[in-house]
């Protein structure tokens, strides 16, 4: 059995597996304990409010453990038991739909024996999800007043320098990021229902609807393409966050740094060819009106909702990068010095009695990170039902390859080692090859023709804006760790297939 | 000359493969299965950068092909968007790519359809983006192939939109597989079929064989002229069509106006035999005025009399031939 360190969550006593699903996705593979204190918790403390809005009497959503994440030896994880959980107690779906949509297809945990929602229980769960759903686009909108104010008062109180009013400004930003949390958790957690209901309506209702579907459901107007362009330029910060790592606030200092990178934008290749056509729009007057009522209507959700969960996003990483501005000046007051903070839970800095001994703290924490750095993590961790071991299984789930964004590109390939690209002097376009991408990969898709990540599904970030941008793009490959740059591949975005050619 | 004609294997590649030789041209024929009926073959695929071919083979065909001729495709109206994206787009980004690298290219011909323009409304002579929406994803693909080639500033290209390609055919037989001609089974049962204005609007059909010669001489043509629409000139409308189709049975096919039917139709149509996507086309098609033939050079081929008939015959002995 490994050995209980301090920076370690507890493992859930009932649900027992954890994956770092969109997670080992998105973020940086470790995080810094503060980032973790900032993210983790948050997501917690979110994804609890939304079950306890769906069913006010789930018992399993409480307790003193973390129910829905995970911290082990600096990775985070989602508790895929869990998720799977919520799936359980809605009609109609089950937790192959959480697995398809944030985990990459992998075979879903059993269900936890004891636990089981009754059909009146699920049924009546639907209009308190119908409910979710139409509550938010109005959070959404509070949600992003709150974030702009909590970034004019920050301004303000740095360039006041009162350690009163950093004081009053934490507490307040604190606020807002849970709420940039549920809502972005609402969203996602949203979105697995709502999806599942467009696939059978599409099923039913439509021939070739797997073509149709990554064609037809994309979002419009997403918020990562006006940020970048700087159509979307954020009048009191600026878009700075855009420049730095997701998820990590202590990316200034090892060995943080080292685990996140960020990009500079890339300069659009110039296009060949005429402008394309929204193929949704294409799609839809295709078909007479009877054949369309309900799914267009469906997939419109569906697209809204990724849309909001984009902007819920952003508006999460610009309240983590107040945070990141905000975080030294209160390190100082506490009389710590460099690095020490990003070993600090928000909570340790924030409390004065802990100040004495957050030095000796500091140091406990270091030789643990060490440790844990040390240690290998895999994707999927499950715990042992009677002897409590970790048991990290020594094969990895199988991936099964999907396109996500349809159409065919016969590329050469470039991987993150290679930017900044020169996509004018590729031969070919050129086709990005990663382990996995978040939208902070955004800044490099307009130089791109296409896109093979190992990791990732449908409703992954980069899915999503894939799609927008209309690269064609595999998620999921097994290729995708072993190609270098410089060969040759064709990929599929509709079939999931790659093939190397030279 | 040297003529690379892309799906040279097909019910009209045929033809045009066969109409280049008789020009004198040296022709290359350019298919998925590597075979040709006439001339000489390569075996390359659309979809693939520099369209499949082996290093080598792309090489010399870039320095020595004077003329491309682009007739690859699929005519099914039932197919997905994938057809329209992968097959028709980026398979014609390929050929754009491939010509570019042409050496000596004098001309690239694009055989595109009247259906590109899907439901578009209004006398149609050479526009092309009308706003228009559109029946299935064939017509959608063959839009945006066409698209991309008006959009090829740098390239000699010409266009060659035909009707739906009907006639006994050549090295390739008609089929009933896909197209209009998939509707001729279902009316030899003798179902009724709903056609707007009992189906006396044109539809622009043509011979496949003389689309082949006129496709051609698009090609060696030097003339202006981007955009040649050409079909049969007398005409005839889709119960023409249809009518004539089956004689070879001696059927007379139940076309009515009862556009009370048309719902009923589409639910039943599968299961009688009828492709769904069919019944799109029950109402008049855009509307393309006789003189745009006046814009192509005068001593162009009409398609010859009895041609459809022939058709009809085609598929009748090919039937008999195969329940033997």
């Amino acid at each position: 059995m490994t050995s209980p360190r301090s920076i370690d969550t507890a493992p859930h006593p009932d649900f027992r597996c954890y994956s770092t699903g969109n997670f080992g996705e998105i973020a940086p593979e470790r995080w810094s304990i503060m980032s973790w204190s900032l993210v983790g918790d948050p997501v917690e403390r979110g994804l609890r409010a939304f079950t306890r809005r769906l069913w006010p009497s789930a018992r399993w959503a409480t307790g003193s453990h973390y129910v829905f994440v995970g911290y082990f030896a600096c990775r985070p994880y989602h508790n895929l038991s869990a998720l799977c959980q919520i799936a359980r107690e809605l009609p109609g779906i089950g937790a192959a739909d959480v697995t398809r949509a944030y985990f990459e297809g992998t075979t879903a945990p059993p269900s936890h024996v004891g636990i089981h929602a009754n059909a009146v229980q699920k049924l009546l769960s639907l209009p308190r999800m119908a409910r979710e759903f139409h509550r938010l686009r109005p959070r959404l909108r509070a949600l992003e007043g709150d974030v702009a104010l909590c970034e004019e008062q920050l301004s303000r109180v740095l360039a006041s320098g009162s350690l009163l009013e950093l004081g009053r400004w934490l507490e307040r930003a604190a606020r807002t990021l849970d709420q940039a949390w549920d809502v972005h958790y609402s969203t996602t957690s949203a979105l697995v229902p709502a999806s599942a209901l467009q696939r059978a309506l599409g099923e039913r209702r439509l021939q070739r609807w797997d073509e149709l579907e990554p064609l037809v459901t994309r979002p419009r107007d997403i918020v990562w393409s006006r940020l970048f362009d700087g159509t979307g330029e954020l009048p009191l910060t600026g878009s700075r966050f855009l420049e730095l790592p997701f998820y990590e606030v202590g990316d200034a200092f090892e060995p943080w740094r080292s685990y996140a990178r960020a990009f500079a934008p890339h300069a659009p290749q110039e296009v060949q060819g005429p402008a394309a056509d929204d193929l949704a729009d294409v799609a839809w007057q295709m078909l007479r009106g009877a054949s369309r009522l309900g799914i267009q209507q469906t997939t419109n959700a569906v697209a809204d909702s990724l849309r909001a969960r984009e902007d819920s996003k952003a508006l999460a990483m610009r309240c983590l990068h107040s945070f990141r501005l905000a975080l030294p000046s209160l390190a100082e007051e506490a009389g710590l010095t460099g690095d020490a903070w990003t070993y600090l839970r928000i909570d340790e800095l924030l409390s004065a009695r802990h100040r004495p001994l957050l030095t000796g703290l500091v140091e406990r924490r270091r030789e643990e990170v060490a440790e844990a750095l040390a240690e290998t993590m895999p994707d999927r961790l499950v715990w042992d039902e009677e002897t409590g071991d970790r048991d990290a299984p020594t094969v990895e789930p199988e991936r099964r390859s999907s396109g996500v964004s349809p159409g065919v590109v016969a590329g050469v390939v470039a991987t993150l080692a290679d930017v900044p690209f020169d996509s004018d002097r590729a031969s070919a376009p050129i086709v990005l090859v990663c382990e996995s991408a978040d939208a902070g990969v955004q800044t490099l898709l307009p130089s791109v023709g296409g896109l093979i990540t190992r990791r990732g599904s449908m409703l992954s970030h980069i899915s999503t804006l894939a799609r927008e941008y209309g690269i064609p793009a595999v998620v999921n490959h097994p290729l995708a760790g072993s190609l270098r740059s410089g060969q040759h591949v064709v990929l599929n975005g509709s079939t999931g297939e790659v093939e190397v050619i030279a | 000359m040297k003529a690379l004609v892309i799906g040279g294997t097909g019910y009209v590649g045929s033809a045009v493969v066969r109409a280049l030789l008789d020009h004198g041209v040296e022709v290359v024929s350019l298919s998925r299965s590597g075979r040709a009926f006439a001339g000489d073959a390569v075996q390359g695929d659309v979809r693939l950068p520099d369209l499949g071919l082996a290093p080598g083979v792309a090489g010399e065909l870039h320095a020595t092909v004077t003329h491309v001729v682009s007739c690859f495709g699929s005519v099914d109206w039932d197919a997905g968007p994938r057809l329209a994206v992968e097959l028709h787009r980026d398979g014609t980004r390929s050929v754009l790519r491939f010509a570019r690298n042409c050496r000596s290219l004098e001309r690239l011909v694009h055989l595109s359809s009247v259906l590109a323009l899907g439901r578009a409304r209004g006398p149609i002579v050479g526009e092309l983006e009308l706003g228009q929406a559109f029946r299935n994803w064939y017509e959608y693909g063959k839009h945006l192939a066409e698209r991309e080639l008006r959009a090829a500033d740098d390239l000699p290209w010409r266009v060659v939109r035909v009707g739906p390609v009907v006639g006994p055919g050549g090295d390739v037989a008609p089929s009933t597989a896909s197209g209009v001609l998939a509707a001729v089974p279902y009316l030899l049962r003798g179902y009724p079929v709903h056609l707007a204005d009992g189906g006396s609007f044109p539809c622009y059909p043509c011979d496949a064989e003389t689309a082949g010669r006129v496709i051609a001489r698009a090609a060696l043509d030097p003339g202006d002229g981007d955009v040649w629409t050409w079909f049969d000139d007398t005409m005839p409308s889709l119960a023409d069509l249809m009518t004539r189709l089956c004689s070879a049975w001696l059927v007379v096919p139940r076309i009515v106006s009862l556009p009370a039917l048309a719902p009923l139709g589409r639910l039943a149509a599968r299961r009688l035999g009828l492709p769904p996507e069919l019944l799109e086309y029950a109402d008049p098609w855009t509307e393309i005025p006789l003189k745009v033939l006046d814009q192509l050079p005068p001593d162009l081929p009409s398609c010859p009399a009895g041609y459809i008939e022939a058709t009809g015959v085609a598929l009748r002995d090919a039937g008999r031939r195969e329940a033997a």
